[in-house]
């Protein structure tokens, strides 16, 4: 019975013009794991062009180094080393444990960010804390807000409850620094917490087909605030560092659209483009960019966004338990204040 | 037993006396099943799992052309899962068929189906990619066709009953290529036209019906072929099932109370 469905099906699809899905099966040993992988990246990742890849030579000069007796550890090794020819922090290869993900966004740059000045000598021991983010008026009645990770929640309410508190403040500092991303959505409603109208923030667009060439037109994000919550349309000051990483990147780039906003820091370490996931025979996950994202003005933010302003970390500053970005901030915002 | 006999043959082959409905009515279970799915929408590589499902299935001769349409309609979930996707796909269809009896014995149905369908794919292994699921919705018209056979097996009545549906032209609702839900979210759903082109499906049911005294038990053997390319995300899902359930035939007397056939 099943041979005769299965023929009585092939024999159908040979009558409609053999229409039928077939699989390019690879085999679960090195050499299918590695062919998987670079098909899968070949057919779905977004940045070739941007990035100047050559992907056909990165398959020349990797499949030589794949034989099927080789250990796992070394298949992975050489998986995660092709992986890092796009140089993309949203690639990465999932082992249990390990992601192998690119980190030369941030690396042989500084941090920024002292976390233990800012808990010792800002935050201190009086501070609030809704929902993820963490707030604080300083001293001279400018708000502070922290917010770790963009994959922790933050409701309508959690920000409603932190802005009617500034709601004496000249000035809010909010600080992204080192927030590797996570939920495009929570960029989205923090950012339009600081908006008066409907604006356009960004571009996206995705793959249509397996070219690399192959994308859809862009489609526009707006910006629009919500009725009936508390919005706040006086300065802020957003911190950035170089690991101010994908849902990061994409809500610094809305927020610099907005007249009352400056930007103050290092550059973004980007991480514009949308991540799919799939996997290989083998079951290791493999992540990557493929739906790519572009500010208001249609330029790429793949490899970063420049600040207003670029001010690093001293080390004088750091002797005197001093944040130099937060005290420039500050400065900015009070001088703000007087004009 | 002649009254079983004379009961099965009267809902497929006398017309129904006048002023009453034959109907037939028939649930399962699907206990023993095997699924083949492949999206590469989700993941490039092809996976096997365990299939169950739930099947319901009513049919009774309508007023239309003197009495030879039948009307069916049939609900079916499938819910399988691999090793690293769950699928779950809920399925209704309305279909027409015309009653031929061109041989002694035979009666066959030959018609077209209304269907529709939604369900989805979900990656248990996302990873925090933005293509966690694969959502399908789709309405379809298609032709539908049943063979159904009388036999005695020891003098014990057993019915044979083969049905095949195969859709022919239809409405997706499909994701792009490598559009993600978030993306979708800023847009209109994108709406895609499809047929054989693009879109191959074919359901197979098997049934043996076997009447005993309290109740009539059914066995079928469910083959679902369902291969789609839309906007060059490629599906496969082949899935095999044994199903168990019970059927019955009663007759309803419109303005009076259903009147179970085999009184």
């Amino acid at each position: 019975m099943k041979k005769f469905l299965k023929y009585g099906w092939l024999g159908l699809c040979a009558l409609l013009l053999g229409s039928c899905i077939e699989i390019e099966n690879f085999d679960n040993t090195p050499k299918g794991n590695f062919e998987a992988l670079w098909k899968i990246m070949d057919e779905h990742y977004c940045f070739f062009k941007l990035k100047n890849v050559d992907w056909d030579a990165v398959h020349v000069k990797y499949a030589p180094l794949i034989t099927n007796d080789m250990s796992d550890t070394l298949l992975y090794d050489v998986l995660v080393d092709m992986l890092h020819e796009v140089k993309d922090g949203h690639v990465n290869l999932q082992n249990g444990g390990l992601t192998g993900a690119y980190m030369g966004q941030y690396q042989n740059y500084p941090t920024n960010f002292n976390l233990t000045i800012l808990e010792e000598d800002y935050l201190g021991s009086k501070y609030f804390n809704t929902g993820s983010i963490q707030y604080k008026i300083l001293d001279d009645n400018i708000g502070y807000i922290r917010y770790e990770k963009f994959s922790y929640g933050v409701s309508e309410t959690n920000m409603d409850y932190i802005l009617y508190r500034f709601r004496d403040c000249h000035g809010i500092i909010l600080d992204v620094r080192s927030n590797p991303g996570g939920n495009l959505s929570n960029a989205d409603l923090i950012a339009s917490r600081f908006v008066e109208r409907k604006t356009l923030v960004a571009y996206i667009h995705h793959k249509t087909g397996k070219g690399h060439d192959d994308f859809s037109n862009r489609l526009p994000i707006y910006i629009e605030p919500p009725a009936g919550r508390v919005l706040w349309l006086r300065p802020v000051v957003v911190l950035t560092n170089r690991r101010c990483f994908s849902a990061t990147n994409a809500f610094v780039s809305y927020m610099s659209n907005f007249p009352n906003v400056i930007t103050l820091g290092d550059r973004t370490g980007g991480g514009a483009g949308l991540p799919f996931s799939s996997s290989l025979p083998n079951g290791w996950g493999v992540r990557f960019s493929a739906s790519p994202q572009y500010n208001s003005k249609m330029q790429e933010i793949e490899s970063g966004i420049d600040p207003d302003i670029f001010i690093d970390q001293t080390d004088e500053d750091k002797a005197n338990h001093l944040d130099t970005l937060i005290e420039t901030a500050r400065k900015l915002l009070n001088s703000m204040n007087h004009e | 037993m002649r009254k079983y006999l004379i009961g099965m043959l009267l809902v497929f082959v006398l017309p129904p006396a006048a002023a009453q409905e034959m109907t037939y009515q028939s649930t399962m279970l699907g206990v023993m099943g095997q699924a083949a799915i492949y999206d590469t929408y989700i993941t490039s590589s092809n996976y096997a799992g365990t299939n169950f499902g739930l099947f319901h299935e009513q049919m009774r001769m309508t007023g239309l052309n003197e009495r030879s349409i039948a009307m069916q309609h049939l609900f079916n979930l499938n819910v399988a899962v691999d090793d690293i996707q769950s699928m779950a796909m809920l399925e209704y269809g309305w279909g027409l068929h015309h009653r031929f009896e061109p041989l002694n014995g035979f009666q066959f149905f030959f018609g077209g189906q209304a269907h529709g369908m939604i369900g989805g794919i979900y990656n248990l292994s996302s990873n925090g990619g933005n293509n966690p699921a694969t959502i399908k919705l789709h309405f379809d018209l298609g032709l539908s066709g049943i063979a159904a056979y009388q036999l005695e097996v020891k003098k014990q009545p057993v019915k044979l009953r083969y049905q095949a549906t195969i859709p022919a032209v239809g409405l997706f609702w499909a994701p792009g290529f490598g559009q993600s839900l978030f993306e979708i979210s800023l847009s209109k759903y994108p709406i895609t036209f499809a047929s054989f082109h693009n879109y191959l499906s074919m359901r197979n049911v098997l049934s043996v019906e076997v009447p005993f005294k309290y109740a009539t038990v059914r066995l079928s053997y469910v083959n679902w072929m369902y291969e789609t390319r839309i906007n060059d995300n490629e599906t496969r899902i082949h899935t095999n099932t044994l199903f168990f359930g019970l059927s019955k035939y009663f007759t309803v007397q419109p303005g009076r109370s259903v009147k179970q056939f085999m009184e």
